[in-house]
């Protein structure tokens, strides 16, 4: 009985095998685009998402959206598996810049063209990079601070709490090199700096640093994400809206809610669709190998500026002022309530 | 001829053809090898071998607590710790120690650590007889905690290039870790088969009043399954790291799920003495096919989830109902 069952198992392996090598290869004439996103947890991740697909598409891509759901490893393994199942390109928001280096050459070894989304990945070459020009927005959000300052005390003198997000992150450490650039040449302005591993737990760091300084101006944070949460800490301080003010990054809902409650001050939005379809705007160039000239390009009319760093293409985008004066413009992303 | 050898491989290989799991496992391949637009691919069936080598090294490590009728829940942040540390250690990274250690002392400290580990949690179970559910628990949330506080929670690379003798050789295309895998789940199968340790371990966790009249040493068992898991926890760990080039404090999360899954379908009972590593080799694998399949379908992480704890609480009860079957055919035939 045992034999018959073995030799059962043999015919079915074998035959198994037969099938798999004889089974004809499917109609592969529509190219697959992966968009690898770090997670769908905030405004911002679903609205670029639901431009990958859109723009994608408009390109004549099958595109597939993968969620590492924060996970690394997970956005590691998922590459992989894209690359041996034949994809044409990838375009990655990575969850870790630093750890995904080596899964990014093994792609490029395969000829997958290799587009990195709002964040700058070193050590690997890449075939277009899109992302907001954060040293920008640091020195835009320096010139909001100084403006701030100067109406509360005729001139620029005051103290700034920074609240990074990780220092593994290009994106938060280009900001605090633009906004620290342009805050030094204000003497009398005081700047304590304090990171977020992960960008978790700003409204804990806020919280301790409330606990022991009772100077502050500025609360100045590298994201929107947590901006009910830095508000309901200012309210467990017993401050008024104005007392000190928030100002972020991103133009996040909760942002722009904060901006017409009065607590926040003003944030720096990313032009999402413009950043989405700075992939896409270049991508057919790339694929037909064509070299792409560093210049000013205009991008759905905002003017990017194209780079090369590492021998990769890096198209940057500018930042917008959000205040109370255009909080309801209809195209910021945050006022988009279709996700 | 070395006959104890052959006898294994013959086993093995018996064991192979004349099992259901094995026989679902390549159903599976052969109907997503046919139906899958990009499944079949070299390169995609070395994934499936490659992607389950963390996964297969931690449901080694459970698979020997478990057949000593008890649970660690503590191997992820085990594996987690040793990553982090590694890398900690041996990297020259901003917010690494800076001490540059060579690899091999990396190794050796995990294994240490793995080791303390398994001490420890014997120590609680065995000695103070505390529930092994509770004492891992709770160091499944101290260990990961502990890597987290030396890192202040960043993630560390820079990895010396000397860990490229693990991450980058490959065998016929196929990378070392896979045969690392492969030859740890040989070695550990042969202990349970061909040893009088595996047979105490399973007469054990069988029936507990049998081990004691047959004189077997309950402690000295116990303490060995939970140093062997911390061992092996520790071990993927450091493998871990040498594939990724560093560390992040997420390494590793959520493993402890996966690796139950692969235990389940591997037909490792939980109520202890039952099972084999070749069983749960196939259940590594077939969760790996499964997740691949994910991927290609670009279903949602919580879709994945979703499908792994119902995958759970499905096998587990179909174990639980061919245990209760195969106990009332033991009593009947006891009877008659």
């Amino acid at each position: 009985m045992n034999r018959i069952k073995a030799i059962l198992m043999i015919v079915f392996i074998v035959s198994s095998l037969v099938i798999i090598v004889s089974s004809k290869k499917k109609d592969n004439k529509t190219p697959i685009l992966c968009y690898m996103t770090s997670g769908l947890t905030n405004g911002f991740n679903i609205q670029s998402t639901k431009y990958m697909e859109k723009f994608g598409e408009k390109l004549g891509y099958k595109v597939k959206i993968l969620n590492a759901n924060r996970s690394a490893e997970k956005q590691i393994q998922q590459i992989e598996t894209a690359i041996s199942t034949g994809v044409s390109a990838l375009v990655i928001k990575a969850v870790d810049n630093k750890l995904i280096v080596d899964v990014i050459k093994k792609a490029k070894k395969k000829g997958i063209k290799i587009l990195i989304y709002d964040n700058i990945i070193d050590g690997c070459q890449t075939d277009m990079t899109s992302v907001l020009d954060t040293e920008k927005v640091g020195e835009m959000v320096a010139d909001e601070c100084i403006r701030v300052l100067t109406n509360k005390y005729r001139k620029a003198q005051g103290n700034i709490f920074q609240i990074m997000g990780d220092l593994g992150d290009m994106y938060s450490i280009g900001i605090a090199k633009g906004f620290n650039n342009k805050i030094k040449k204000y003497k009398d302005v005081k700047v304590i700096t304090k990171d977020t591993p992960h960008w978790e737990g700003q409204d804990k760091i806020l919280d301790l640093e409330l606990n022991k300084n009772k100077n502050i101006d500025i609360v100045f944070m590298h994201s929107d994400s947590h901006m009910t949460l830095l508000t309901n800490v200012l309210k467990k301080h017993k401050y008024k809206q104005g007392d000190i003010k928030l100002i972020g990054t991103d133009g996040d809902p909760d942002a722009l809610k904060e901006i017409r409650s009065g607590w926040c001050h003003a944030t720096i939005g990313v032009p999402v669709v413009s950043q989405v379809w700075g992939i896409f705007n270049f991508l057919k160039s790339i694929e037909n190998g064509k070299t792409i000239k560093s210049g000013n390009y205009l991008i759905r009319d905002l003017n990017c500026k194209l780079v090369y760093k590492n021998k990769s293409p890096i198209s940057y985008l500018p930042g917008i002022v959000i205040t109370k004066d255009n909080v309801d413009d209809k195209t910021l992303w945050g006022n988009m309530h279709e996700f | 001829m070395n006959f104890k050898k052959l006898t294994f491989v013959n086993k093995t290989l018996s064991e192979i053809f004349n099992n259901n799991i094995w026989l679902f496992g390549f159903f599976l391949f052969l109907l997503f090898s046919v139906t899958i637009d990009g499944f079949s691919t070299r390169e995609n069936y070395i994934n499936i071998l490659y992607h389950s080598v963390f996964i297969g090294i931690l449901a080694i490590a459970e698979t020997y607590v478990l057949l000593a009728k008890r649970i660690d829940l503590s191997i992820e942040s085990t594996a987690a710790f040793s990553g982090i540390i590694t890398v900690w250690l041996c990297s020259n990274s901003l917010y690494s120690s800076g001490l540059k250690l060579p690899i091999w002392f990396s190794l050796i400290f995990v294994i240490g650590f793995g080791l303390l580990i398994g001490l420890i949690t014997g120590f609680l179970v065995v000695r103070l007889k505390v529930n092994s559910f509770l004492v891992t628990l709770a160091s499944y949330l101290f260990i990961r905690a502990l890597a987290n506080e030396i890192t202040q929670g960043h993630t560390l690379t820079g990895l010396p290039s000397t860990f490229l003798f693990v991450s980058e050789p490959t065998i016929f295309n196929i990378p070392l870790m896979v045969f690392i895998m492969l030859g740890l789940f040989a070695f550990f199968e042969y202990i349970l088969r061909f040893t009088v340790f595996g047979k105490h371990l399973y007469v054990l966790g069988e029936n507990k009043n049998m081990a004691a009249k047959m004189g077997i040493n309950e402690a000295k068992i116990s303490y060995s399954v939970f140093i062997i898991a911390g061992i092996l926890a520790s071990i993927a760990g450091w493998l871990i790291v040498a594939k990724e080039d560093g560390a992040s404090v997420f390494i590793a999360q959520n493993y402890i799920f996966e690796v139950f899954v692969a235990v389940l379908i591997g037909r490792i009972s939980v109520n202890g003495g039952k099972g084999n590593l070749i069983d749960v080799l196939a259940g590594c694998l077939i969760l790996s096919m499964i997740k691949i399949v994910f991927v290609i379908y670009a279903f949602s992480p919580y879709f994945t989830d979703i499908f792994i704890g119902i995958l759970i609480i499905i096998i587990a009860s179909i174990n639980a109902i061919s245990e209760r079957k195969n106990a009332s055919v033991f009593y009947k035939k006891e009877q008659s």
